[in-house]
């Protein structure tokens, strides 16, 4: 089965508003000279305002897209029109004309190129020097953390009873501290402490966890490099020190049936970052790949949520969640969801993959045929044992959801933080439907 | 066990340094290796392993009750792209594109097809804010729609009546008071009559107008006893609200007197000999202004550059119902302006076209908009075509548009003012308007296109598509390309719609 364009999902490849609305202004036959489809490659010739027609084509499978036109975004109007034209059937099967084949040719070669660059074995490196940097970043990230454990010895002397009511240099000094300490990662908790302790009732509990995370974290440091190479390799990841895309592609793969249950794209200043979660359908493991993109330049499309594939992902740590797609074959539409059978089975794996690596945070977790619920107090989903988790919904999502399921059990992929469940996608009657955040689209 | 450690970091360490409570199995083992250092250190790491222990342990309770399930829907959804097309449509609220997914609900209701349920809660919020979709909008979300709509207070929009109207007729506000009347006409307008009456005295004047006008909601005959009371009102506002309601009871003794009036002034002398057309007599009302027309809503000065005399001939005419001239002298309304000449003919058609309005009366409106087509036809006469519904505009504007004094400008107007679909020669007329001002223009932007090509793109037939494809290029109309593309994409839209829901 190939996977299908929709409207929807082709709206939110667009890089901004602005190319969205051109290109639907563009998704009418009457512009395009010439169009077709032959093995999921998709072709068109715009009229412009030009007397050349722009040549657009696209490899609906990655995907991939090249335009003649000269706009810097990416995939431009022309490339959202002609893919609105063929989510609507308006486009026909067709042999690819001469430059279509060209392009093609010249997209596997490149391909293979970089397949073969990323099979050879890696350069070998001046292993001394980097021994060197590794020590002085060490180093440096020592001190950050001693000064940021006194920091958090000071307040819980003095109490935390005031913390809501402190200013904005109150967090962000010690985060900026660890930014300059080389340890984003922990930097970050810092700056989350600030969003915990204003978040208002029953913000002392969960102000004392993440700190006392935090604290744990400084404190594992300090022996990082007589603790094994996995669980070294969690604190590291945990500061910000992560193993580089290299080394993590030079560790062995897991190959399995993944299928991508969620996505969602969070935007900080002009910097998106998109979140996709995948689920091994045999191996039951959890995997988040992350891309970054400036701007208006393109988030990768590739992992379509309710996609699945045959392949391997090889993942930063053998505790880690966080990974990256080596091989990916046999695209196809996902036909019967894999997750957990019970809440409470979701529970337990989420334990299970805590008690191995304590700064875990949210991971998104796919639970088969449970039914989300309005009470009083807020949303919750009850599986068929008749247990109930609370669920935090974003958006109008809490009733999307509600409605595709009807009080009848649903899938669906939720990130959980050992608390609550945040829903962002569900499998109902045959459809996905996102109950994610922000798409490339929206504004 | 966290929450003592919480308790004690609420005050600090530097205050209360008791150790760490004991957890018991099996924490205590994991809590033995952070015993050592200081206070903060010991809270610190017994926080650590007490929240991790919680989180590794987070399960589920068990639910007291279980929701209740939605019943099987009625319909079979909708096509997956007819679907995608509507969440399109509601994208941003779907306030700009009103027109279009009314056309959509329209198809959606007669082809028996249900929405996606993903978009039920778009289309609920949709309807809430708008009254005229609702029916429709309470078909296609069929059963589970309903089901959907009993869990949110913001979707119980029904025509339920919202709490007490006599209540709030006693002691609201005017804003709160005149939504109760109107929802009282609707309910129960006898009911409405008597409360009206009740404070008739305290009320302000501005106040008793705005009350008596709420009347033309199901008015009837049974209305006339108030509506005569009211036209004993020392208010001129009050009067003509009056007049103007009860002009709209062929019955009542108010159209009897008017009529009665009008007769006298105006005489229909058949055709004689050769003559094609007869002829009209006007006897202008004799001075001094008689004071029994005051009652009946008429005002005695000119509010325009009119004669006193023929002031009051327009005001009577309009009162008097059109269709009775036709009836009693045996013509049809193209003889009855035919048979108007001289310096009274302005003030005769008039009269009649604002009696026509009143009463929506199709062949009459037809009637003086073609007549006075190749004059210089003005926007207020134009605006009759308001009063109709959209079968009387549609039969209206056909022959309107196809008329020969028709200009781009009338077209403009026309569609301006009305929201009846254009089909067959209306169609074709419309497009040949269009396509003969584009040509007479020099090829750059113009101002006048974009707001007709906005109308023609949701009103023309969809079939046109491809034949205006194939004409609509060239220069002049590549000046007006985001105007032209932005017509191509809707009425393209449309065709998809029509197309989807065509089994």
């Amino acid at each position: 089965m190939q996977e299908s364009w929709t409207i929807e999902r082709v709206l939110q490849l667009a890089p901004d508003p602005a190319s969205a609305k051109a290109g639907q202004g563009l998704g009418s036959a009457r512009k395009w000279v010439s169009s077709g489809l032959e093995d999921n490659v998709l072709w068109g010739e715009c009229q412009g305002s030009g007397a050349k027609p722009y040549q657009v084509q696209i490899d609906l499978g990655e995907p991939a897209f090249k335009c003649s036109c000269p706009s810097r975004k990416f995939p431009c109007k022309h490339a959202i029109g002609l893919m609105l034209i063929h989510a609507g059937g308006g486009v026909t099967a067709a042999a690819k004309p001469q430059w279509v084949a060209e392009w093609l040719a010249g997209r596997i070669e490149r391909i293979k190129k970089k397949q073969e660059k990323a099979d050879a074995p890696p350069k070998p490196l001046d292993a001394e020097a980097q021994a060197n940097r590794r020590a002085k970043r060490l180093e440096r990230i020592g001190q950050g953390l001693s000064a940021t454990r006194i920091w958090a010895e000071d307040l819980i002397r003095g109490g935390i009873a005031a913390v809501p009511s402190q200013g904005y240099e109150f967090f962000d000094q010690p985060a900026r501290r660890l930014v300059d300490a080389q340890a984003p990662g922990a930097a970050r908790m810092v700056r989350d402490l600030a969003s915990v302790a204003g978040s208002g009732a029953g913000w002392q509990r969960s102000f004392v966890s993440s700190l006392s995370s935090l604290y744990l974290l400084t404190r594992a440091f300090d022996s990082v490099e007589s603790l094994g190479e996995e669980t070294s390799n969690d604190v590291l990841t945990a500061l910000g020190m992560g193993l580089e895309p290299d080394r993590v592609l030079a560790r062995a793969g897991v190959r399995d049936r993944w299928q991508v249950v969620a996505r969602e794209v969070e935007t900080e200043d002009r910097l998106r970052a998109q979140r996709t979660w995948l689920f091994g359908a045999t191996a039951r493991r959890v995997a988040l790949v992350l891309h970054f993109a400036h701007g208006t330049a393109p988030l990768d499309a590739s992992l379509a949520p309710a996609t699945e594939f045959d392949g391997e992902i090889s993942f930063f740590g053998d505790n880690q969640v966080r990974a990256l797609v080596r091989t990916r074959e046999n695209v196809r539409a996902i036909d019967v969801p894999a997750g957990f059978d019970s809440l409470e089975a979701a529970c337990i794996a989420y334990g299970d993959a805590l008690s191995r690596q304590p700064w875990l945070g949210e991971i998104v977790l796919p639970i088969r045929q449970i039914v989300p619920d309005k009470t009083s107090d807020g949303w919750r989903f009850i599986d068929a044992s008749g247990r109930a988790m609370p669920a935090r919904f974003g958006g109008d999502h809490a009733w999307t959801c509600a409605a595709v399921s009807g009080g009848h059990p649903i899938d669906v992929a939720a990130a959980f933080d050992g608390g609550r469940l945040r829903p962002l996608g569900a499998f109902a009657g045959g459809e996905y439907v996102s109950l994610a955040d922000a798409t490339g689209a929206e504004a | 066990m966290l929450d003592e450690l919480v308790k004690v970091a609420l005050v600090g360490t530097g205050r209360d340094s008791s150790p760490p409570p004991a957890a018991g199995e099996p924490l205590d083992a994991a809590l033995e290796a952070v015993k050592s250092g200081s206070a903060e250190a010991r809270l610190l790491g017994a926080a650590a392993i007490a929240s991790a222990y919680e989180r590794c342990g987070c399960t589920p309770m068990a639910a007291e009750h279980r929701p209740q399930a939605a019943t099987t829907d009625t319909l079979s959804p909708c096509s997956p792209h007819a679907g995608q097309i509507l969440s399109m449509l509601l994208a941003d609220g779907g306030a700009h594109k009103a027109p279009l997914v009314a056309e959509w609900l329209g198809h959606a209701v007669r082809a028996n097809r249900r929405a996606p349920h993903r978009l039920l809660p778009k289309l609920l919020d949709y309807a809430a804010s708008r009254r005229d979709v609702r029916e429709q909008v309470a078909r296609v979300a069929d059963a589970r729609g309903q089901w959907l709509a009993r869990q949110n207070p913001a979707w119980q929009f029904g025509v339920a009546p919202t709490g007490d109207a006599a209540a709030d007729w006693e002691t609201g506000t005017g804003d709160q008071r005149l939504a109760a009347l109107r929802a009282l006409r609707e309910r129960d307008p006898g009911r409405a009559a008597d409360l009206l009456r009740a404070t008739w005295d305290q009320d302000a004047a501005d106040d008793r107008a705005a009350f008596v006008e709420q009347f033309a909601t199901r008015l009837s005959a049974a209305d006339e006893p108030l509506l005569e009371f009211a036209l004993d009102d020392k208010s001129k506002r009050v009067r003509a609200a009056a007049a103007e309601l009860l002009a709209r009871l062929p019955e009542s003794a108010f159209v009897r007197r008017m009529t009665g009036r009008a007769v006298a002034l105006i005489k229909y002398a058949p055709p004689k000999g050769r003559a094609k057309q007869g002829v009209i007599e006007v006897t202008l009302p004799a001075e001094p202004f008689d004071e029994s027309l005051t009652r009946d809503g008429i005002v005695e000065k000119p509010t325009e550059q009119i004669g006193r005399r023929q002031w009051w001939l327009l005001q009577i005419l309009s009162l008097v119902p059109v269709g009775a001239w036709t009836k009693a002298w045996g013509v049809t309304p193209e003889e009855c302006i035919a048979a108007t000449a001289g310096e009274f003919k302005d003030v005769l058609v008039r009269g009649w076209l604002a009696s026509a309005t009143r009463l929506a009366d199709v062949p009459w409106i037809k009637a003086i908009l073609l007549a006075t087509l190749s004059k210089d036809l003005r926007y207020d006469t134009l605006a009759a075509l308001r009063a109709l519904d959209v079968a009387g505009q549609e039969a209206v504007i056909g022959e309107l548009l196809t008329a020969d004094g028709t200009t781009f400008e009338t077209l403009t107007q026309i569609l301006h003012l009305t929201t009846a679909p254009l089909s067959g020669p209306a169609a074709d007329a419309a497009i040949a308007r269009t396509e003969a001002y584009v040509a007479s223009r020099p090829a750059s932007y113009d101002y006048a296109l974009p707001g007709v090509l906005d109308q023609l793109s949701l009103r023309l037939p969809v079939n046109v598509y491809d034949r205006l494809v194939e004409r609509w290029t060239g220069d002049r109309w590549e000046a007006n390309r985001k105007s032209l593309d932005s017509f191509f994409h809707t009425l393209g839209l449309r065709r998809d719609m029509k197309r989807e829901f065509t089994p």
